[in-house]
């Protein structure tokens, strides 16, 4: 699989805390890959060494092949665009002059495309209005229409929709899923709202106390989390044929238990089972969102 | 470092306070020889043409350090450094920009105040000003010089303290203390070698006289004047202390520019090595301490 980022035993201490541990991650090409944790997990800290705002203590990080040690690092953060937490726009000028102000540090040779990248983003109204008048949704626009001013291929956004109304989120989400979508770039958003997260990440990363718990897939965390009933019966050598008969998905997981996946007649079911001689002992529904998935994988105590 | 300093001349086009302080110099000049023109009818013996023109100097300094605190300082508010940096600017490059862009709002500052006083001076007053200069090319560049400095400090101070109203008030508080010692230094180096000495025979008492305004008391004949060695005359390792911080400190350069201080303080060599000195090791102490800033 190509990546358009990995990193390596990323650290970095505060003194004596550490805000990244050992952390390890791979964000696959054309992903949007969420960065889920709690406060404090170090998410924005992890999104401020790829950004080079600070430097890691240890460990290092490959974007597009380039790693964090070589000089040539620099040219390669060109093929990135970030949101670091709150949008990086000068308040006293217009969205039109940010978007100026942002080529111009890009050293592109003219103007063409602000005018479109204005309209992508929702602001083409906005005309001579100063963006300190601006709503927080609208500033988060054209956060991400800087980010986007160097037509970059991997998009790095924190916390987008912290703070918005439900429209702005809606906004949002479909500007992220565009950009995916229609112009195949690569995005790694970190958020505190994993409801949200999930209608948009294909990819996951698990990251609690400064390291990367788990990575997996947006379909393969479906999988985990998708509706399932539990079974605990008696003996469950010969229950298989019952559930192939049925054309249903399971998981024998002891000589006891078993994860029966989709919907099913409870009554018909124990009706069957007995007459293969294996009693039900009892029947549990589960149900796991990606937040009691989260909440299993790194345990309570969580505000994500 | 071309993108970024054509961004910040951008900026810098569309900065309020960059306007305001341009026109605040201009207005300046003009009141300047205003102000001579009426002196003059009242009778004022001009006799120093580098008072008038050159007086600004310590002026342009602190506000070229104000302005550096507002204009860098909202680059860490706005968080737009971070724009810079995650497209792969290099730190010394952002660093260099912003200093390149707050030396030039001090020249700026510095050509519009002269212009500005040439045409009020010769509209208002007349040609013969511009003859009572002393040494104009050498007071020019020491100008320069005391510029390049002032604009290093305070590109130093808003570089490395990241929080915009202490990084202005830090500007001003320092670019007052660097005139009180550049005041000193200045007064130190040019104090005269002799000095006359009053003896009052009456209280059997001394008096130093500093200045030629002795006249009104010379027409008392009890009173004794002689000339003696001048006993804050500075000497040895302690002149030498003065005459360099005199050379290198920027408020001191200022303030040597408008004042009668050419037979003491003499551009020279020593002045451009030094304030060059004090530019690159202030500049790669700036930039060391950048590189290692933890930014948000």
């Amino acid at each position: 699989m190509d990546y358009s980022l990995t990193t390596n035993g990323l650290c970095k201490y505060y003194k004596d805390f550490k805000a990244l541990n050992n952390l390890s991650m791979h964000v696959p090409k054309g992903a949007i890959y969420g960065l889920v944790g709690k406060n404090g997990a170090g998410k924005t800290t992890l999104i401020r060494l790829i950004c080079g705002l600070q430097r890691p203590t240890a460990g290092e990080f490959t974007l597009y092949g380039v790693k964090s040690t070589d000089c040539k690092i620099g040219k390669t953060r060109r093929r990135m665009g970030a949101v670091v937490e709150t949008p990086s726009i000068y308040l006293d000028t217009t969205a039109r002059e940010n978007i100026r102000e942002q080529y111009r540090v890009l050293g592109m040779s003219s103007f063409d495309g602000v005018d479109e990248l204005i309209t992508f983003v929702g602001l083409e109204n906005t005309g001579t209005k100063r963006v300190r008048n601006f709503s927080l949704g609208m500033r988060q626009r054209l956060g991400i229409a800087i980010a986007l001013c160097g037509r970059p291929d991997f998009l790095i956004l924190d916390e987008p929709v912290n703070g918005l109304d439900p429209q702005g989120i809606i906004e949002i989400r479909e500007l992220i899923l565009r950009l995916n979508r229609e112009r195949q770039i690569t995005v790694l958003i970190s958020s505190h709202i994993l409801d949200e997260l999930s209608r948009l990440a294909t990819y996951y990363g698990f990251i609690d106390k400064g390291s990367i718990v788990k990575e997996i897939s947006a379909a393969k965390l479906k999988a985990e989390c998708r509706k399932c009933v539990h079974l605990t019966v008696n003996d469950t050598t010969h229950i298989c044929p019952v559930f192939d008969k049925r054309g249903l998905d399971y998981n024998v997981i002891s000589m006891t238990e078993v994860d029966v996946y989709g919907e099913i007649k409870a009554g018909d079911l124990v009706h069957a089972l007995d007459e293969v001689d294996c009693e039900t002992i009892s029947i549990h529904e589960k149900n796991e969102s990606l937040e009691t998935y989260y909440m299993n994988l790194v345990g309570g105590g969580m505000d994500a | 470092m071309r993108n970024l300093l054509s961004a910040n001349f951008a900026r810098l086009r569309r900065s309020r306070l960059f306007w305001f302080l341009e026109a605040g110099v201009f207005l300046w000049g003009v009141f300047a020889y205003y102000m001579l023109k009426i002196n003059l009818r009242n009778g004022y013996a001009f006799d120093n043409g580098n008072t008038y023109l050159f007086n600004q100097m310590t002026f342009i300094g602190i506000t070229t350090a104000c302005f550096s605190g507002f204009f860098i300082g909202t680059e860490y508010s706005d968080g737009t450094m971070r724009n810079k940096l995650s497209v792969g600017h290099s730190r010394i490059h952002v660093y260099l920009a912003n200093l390149i862009t707050v030396f030039f709002v001090a020249i700026a500052q510095f050509v519009v105040y002269i212009l500005a006083s040439f045409t009020a001076g010769t509209l208002l007053v007349g040609d013969f000003v511009w003859s009572k200069l002393y040494r104009p090319v050498e007071t020019i560049a020491i100008s320069l010089l005391s510029l390049i400095t002032s604009s290093v400090i305070a590109v130093l101070i808003s570089m490395v303290i990241i929080e915009k109203s202490k990084a202005v008030l830090l500007n001003v508080l320092l670019s007052m203390l660097l005139l009180i010692v550049g005041a000193s230094a200045l007064k130190g180096v040019m104090q005269p070698e002799m000095v006359k000495r009053m003896y009052f025979p009456e209280t059997k008492q001394y008096k130093y006289i500093y200045t030629e305004s002795i006249s009104e008391i010379l027409d008392d004949a009890s009173i004794v004047i002689e000339e003696v060695s001048n006993p804050k005359y500075l000497r040895g390792a302690e002149r030498k202390l003065y005459e360099c911080v005199s050379a290198i400190l920027p408020t001191a350069q200022a303030l040597s520019c408008g004042i009668d201080a050419h037979n003491f303080i003499r551009f020279s060599a020593f002045h451009v090595l030094g304030t060059l000195m004090v530019g690159l090791i202030l500049t790669s102490g700036g930039i060391l301490v950048f590189q290692r800033i933890d930014l948000k």
